[in-house]
């Protein structure tokens, strides 16, 4: 799926460089289920940013489905992620002024997706997550664990291929991160690659693999539960 | 199409969901478009509607006038002086005589008083008109010679008058007792130069209807010609060629034509006058407000696109293009845009209404109507939508992109950046330079304003009611005027309620002059043409004018030679000395006594000085002595002056049955007339001046909001270690001082720039006037200090708890 070699970022810092990834080499395969792990500021989110192509500051190779993405002007990259990639972020980040259903509709509407089958798709992902009944509440009608999961929908609504979750049980109680993680790996299994990023050592061990960060620096992967 | 469609709907709900953006954003556009689009409306009216005659860009008036060392004072042109003129100069292609007047008019029908103009037989075709039936007058009329019995008569007299019939070609009509006969109807959409015509009469028979002088008198002016420029001939020339005219007759009859002059000027700006220079100010000050609504929109929208960069970055995030971003804010702006529309346009239709009834007949030129302009609606709407939009869109274009992994991090707070912060900053030193220029005009004009208020008129014009009569001349000859003054006077002061009454020549304010050349015994080699009134023995008691010197007339034979002199005429004729006792001569040689001194009193304007003396000299001469067929009646009551107008009248119409009562109005409207035109300009501009104040203060008070909802999380953090709120408090507040600060000496610089441009508008008050530039200051102060208040106490009572909590 995806493959980083050699990839370092750094920014300035009080006259000199502050390394936030050092020397990062990765491969994913398709269908993996990636845990990274780390204390804060070992650089997990900033992997992450440079997984999802939201940021273009670093050094060395990214090849993602065998496409060089460090060679790739920014619209090109902007295309690889909304075609094949689809993100959940720790705090939900829903449109306040959307409705349940037409958040679920805003990545389709990106991807140029024709009204009728994102009508469609829309009405599948409701039914399929069980949040029909919840179509037309505003996020801020939701439970917590309600919006992670209209969240986990939205991210998986245009069929990517590949899910970065950044925490995606961090702001939720452990009934509801056990219903998102459930989620996660019911994706998996159907062929989605997913890489999370999370603290939480028995949801990092739902993956069947694992990576930890310390300082910029991988310290450690391991593969299976 | 559904994309947007879709993306309007939901730009509705996001509005809604915004209810203190959208509502300021919505009325300060429709504040702004409105409003000028009311003014602009006047505007285009006055200075760039075609008047309603062919080829008009051509046409100029032809004003004789009088050098002075003030300049040259217009005094109208004689009918020998026009016949040299058109005789002397090859620039203009037609010289056509048009006097403004009115008539008796007698014959059928009840005895009416009509406006007309004397015109020369070119008059028509010149301005390009075309009668509606029959013709109009001929060549041969106005060959110099004899009078011609002809008139044409508008389409509104044909019908009001003589039932639209179809033989009124051919009727006859007495005008001022002279027989007419009607050859042709003008269209309604035609009411001469004066705009007011109601029926023409060739030029040639004004002698006859009552004019002074005759063909050959070059002393007797009046008259100002229209002309029209031969094609390629331009004003310059025209005028040049004028003043070697005006030189060559000069020389040839230095008697009469010594520092005489001739001033070709367009129509438009003599139809404009003074009013000009005020629409202009108007438009000025409205401008300003149109860019002050503008720059508080877009500082909006800068505040919103920053307190909605993290949507946005979602969005990018989940896959928008650049061009979608742009669609979001499009289909705001366009909401915003269409919603202050909507409201403009209720605004200035309203304004308009309002200005229609609130404005003086003297503010708009006669050929402008006060009607809404739908291209100056369509011109502020696009200015306001272009303004608002990219203000709307720029920061998407600026893009999100490089900042989408904020999104990732979870940051919730968007920042706009220091380039951001202070672009706003920059826009609000810009609002409040602007408004303070707005409110200094306002300021300038409400105290040239008071100061004519505070003219005295010289005279009591409470309680008196004016009209005008004039006598026809095969029914009353000139030895049966002064009887019939006498008997008149005589009877109104009989009826109950009258306290005196009085006849003269002309009342103040009443638009009616008359001059002679006076000079003293020992140099009437110099005679110096001055202001001539003949009035009825109680006179000034009428109008509360006191006798400074002397005394006023009695009832005095025809053959006594007496006058009462003004107080500026006695010290331009006899400085330093008592005028009571001196003798003057006046133009046919005939010497009169001085037997008193009346103190000055404004006859003709409220603004002229005085205390100059120069051509605001007066001197009167008993009505008795001196008749004259066509005067003014004034009557002092105990009561309220206008009950009298059914009595005076019957008075009138029991002595000269047949003769109509005109002009009939208290004599203080004419006073209030006077005053009109500056009160309604510095009511309009004060309006302006709020509106301007209050939208600056808006702009301060988003400003400061915004700057305490960024640094609440400080503010926090201060009062959490110790803080007092009043040092929070005065954080906010020393921040909006200094755009004060900054702002001001930009807004000094404006205010003096426009003082300069109404120096011209402006009564006894200089445009540097010290008090008014600080009142202005004060004023503006007062608004911001009020607009920093709120959100600097927001500031010092912030929620620690709620601020200080992670995100």
């Amino acid at each position: 799926m995806l493959k980083l070699e050699n990839v370092e970022k750094s920014v300035k810092h009080q006259g000199g460089r502050l390394w936030l990834l050092r020397q990062v080499n990765l491969v994913v395969l398709e269908g993996d289920f990636l845990s990274v792990l780390g204390p804060s500021g070992s650089g997990k989110t900033t992997l992450l940013n440079i997984l999802g192509m939201f940021d273009y500051d670093w050094q060395g190779g990214y090849y993602f489905k065998d496409q060089p993405v460090h060679e790739m002007k920014p619209a090109q990259r902007q295309a690889i992620t909304r075609n094949h990639i689809g993100f959940v972020f720790q705090q939900y980040h829903l449109l306040d002024d959307l409705t349940v259903a037409e958040n679920l509709d805003v990545p389709l509407g990106y991807r140029d997706v024709p009204k009728k089958e994102r009508q469609a798709r829309v009405a599948d992902i409701l039914d399929r997550f069980r949040i029909v009944g919840k179509k037309d509440l505003y996020p801020n009608q939701l439970s917590g664990g309600q919006q992670q999961l209209v969240a986990v929908a939205r991210a998986v609504i245009a069929r990517p291929s590949l899910i970065l979750a950044d925490e995606p049980t961090g702001a939720l109680h452990s009934s509801q991160g056990e219903m998102i993680m459930e989620l996660l790996e019911e994706l998996n299994e159907e062929g989605i690659t997913i890489i999370q990023v999370t603290h939480n050592e028995e949801y990092a061990a739902r993956g069947n693999r694992k990576l930890e960060l310390f300082d910029g620096w991988i310290k450690e992967t391991a593969v299976g539960a | 199409m559904n994309k947007f469609a879709h993306d309007l709907k939901l730009a509705l709900r996001r509005l809604r969901r915004r209810p203190s953006y959208t509502t300021i954003a919505v009325l300060t556009l429709a504040l702004g478009v409105g409003m000028t689009t009311a003014i602009f409306s006047l505007v285009d009216a006055s200075l760039f509607r075609p008047l309603p005659f062919n080829d008009a860009g051509r046409l100029v008036f032809l004003q004789g006038y009088a050098a002075s060392p003030d300049g040259p004072r217009i005094r109208g042109a004689s009918y020998a002086e026009i016949r040299d003129w058109r005789n002397q100069s090859r620039s203009f292609s037609a010289i056509e005589i048009v006097d403004a007047t009115s008539f008796n008019l007698t014959g059928s029908g009840r005895a009416e008083r009509v406006s007309g103009e004397f015109v020369s037989p070119g008059y028509f075709q010149t301005l390009g008109v075309k009668p509606l039936i029959g013709r109009t007058f001929s060549g041969g009329e106005d060959s110099g010679g004899g009078p011609v019995s002809e008139a044409v008569i508008s389409e509104s007299l044909w019908k009001q008058r003589f039932g639209g019939r179809g033989d009124i070609l051919g009727k006859r009509i007495v005008l001022n007792d002279v027989p007419l006969t009607v050859i042709g109807v003008m269209p309604d959409a035609f009411a001469g130069v004066s705009f007011d015509a109601r029926i023409w009469v060739p030029a040639s028979s004004m002698w006859l209807l009552g004019a002074p002088g005759g063909p050959d008198s070059r002393g007797a002016r009046w008259l100002v010609p229209v002309a029209k420029l031969h094609d390629g001939v331009s004003l310059a020339t025209a005028q040049t060629e004028l003043d070697a005219v005006a030189a060559r007759l000069a020389e040839r009859f230095p008697d009469t034509n010594t520092d005489r002059g001739v001033l070709a000027k367009p129509l438009r700006q003599v139809y404009l006058g003074d009013t000009r220079s005020l629409v202009w100010a108007l438009f000025g000050a409205v401008g300003l407000l149109l860019v002050i609504a503008c720059v508080n929109i877009t500082n909006l929208n800068l505040a919103l696109a920053s307190s909605r960069r993290h949507e946005m970055l979602l969005h990018a995030a989940l896959g928008a293009r650049r061009r979608e971003l742009v669609r979001i804010h499009l289909a705001e702006a366009l909401v915003i845009a269409l919603l202050g529309a909507a409201l403009g346009l209720v605004i200035a239709v309203s304004a308009m209404h309002l200005l229609a009834v609130l404005a003086p007949p003297s503010f708009m030129p006669p050929y402008a109507g006060v009607a809404l302009n739908w291209h100056s609606f369509v011109v502020c709407l696009a200015l306001a939508m272009c303004i608002g939009g990219l203000s709307a869109i720029a920061p998407a274009v600026a893009g999100y992109r490089a900042d989408v992994a904020e999104v990732v991090k979870g940051a919730t707070r968007g920042s706009v950046g220091r380039r951001g912060f202070a672009m706003r900053q920059g826009f609000v030193v810009a609002e409040i330079a602007l408004a303070l220029t707005v409110v200094t005009a306002a300021l300038l004009m409400m105290r040239s304003f008071r100061n004519q208020l505070e003219v005295k008129p010289g005279y009591d014009a409470s309680g008196v009611l004016a009209f005008r009569l004039e006598l026809p001349e095969n029914e009353y000859t000139h030895a049966d005027l002064a009887p019939f003054a006498r008997n008149l006077v005589s009877r109104l002061e009989h009826i109950p309620g009258v306290r005196s009454a009085a006849i003269g020549s002309s009342l103040p304010l009443r638009d009616r002059a008359s001059a002679s050349l006076v000079a003293l015994p020992d140099r009437p080699e110099h005679p110096i043409r001055v202001y001539r009134h003949q009035v009825s023995p109680g006179y000034f008691a009428t109008l509360g004018i006191p006798l400074e010197a002397g005394q006023a007339f009695g009832d005095t034979g025809p053959d006594e030679p007496v006058t009462v002199v003004s107080e500026a005429f006695a010290r331009r004729f006899f400085p330093g000395a008592n005028a009571v006792g001196r003798t003057l001569q006046i133009g046919d040689g005939k010497s009169l006594r001085v037997i008193g001194v009346a103190a000055n009193a404004r006859y003709r304007d409220l603004t002229s000085n005085l205390a100059a003396g120069e051509d605001d000299s007066d001197f009167f001469l008993p009505f008795s002595a001196f008749p004259d067929r066509d005067f003014d009646v004034a009557v002092r009551a105990y009561v309220d002056p206008a009950s009298l107008s059914e009595p005076a009248r019957s008075v009138v119409a029991e002595m000269a049955p047949g003769v109509p009562v005109f002009d009939m109005a208290p004599l203080d409207r004419p006073l209030a007339a006077q005053t009109s035109q500056p009160r309604f300009g510095s009511m309009l501009l004060g309006v302006f001046s709020l509106a301007a104040a209050l939208l600056a203060g808006v702009g301060i008070y988003g400003l400061m909001s915004f700057m305490v909802s960024e640094r609440s999380r400080e503010f926090a953090i201060r009062m959490a270690t110790g803080a007092p709120a009043r040092s929070v408090r005065a954080l906010v507040v020393r921040r909006s001082l200094w755009l004060a600060l900054i702002g001001v000496p930009f807004g000094v610089a404006g205010a003096l720039a426009i003082s300069r441009v109404m120096d011209a508008l402006l009564f006894d008050v200089g445009g540097l006037d010290p008090w008014t530039h600080g009142t202005a200051l004060v004023v503006l102060a007062l608004v911001l200090m009020l607009a920093v208040w709120l959100p600097a106490s927001r500031a010092a009572h912030i929620d620690l708890a709620t601020s200080l909590r992670d995100e």
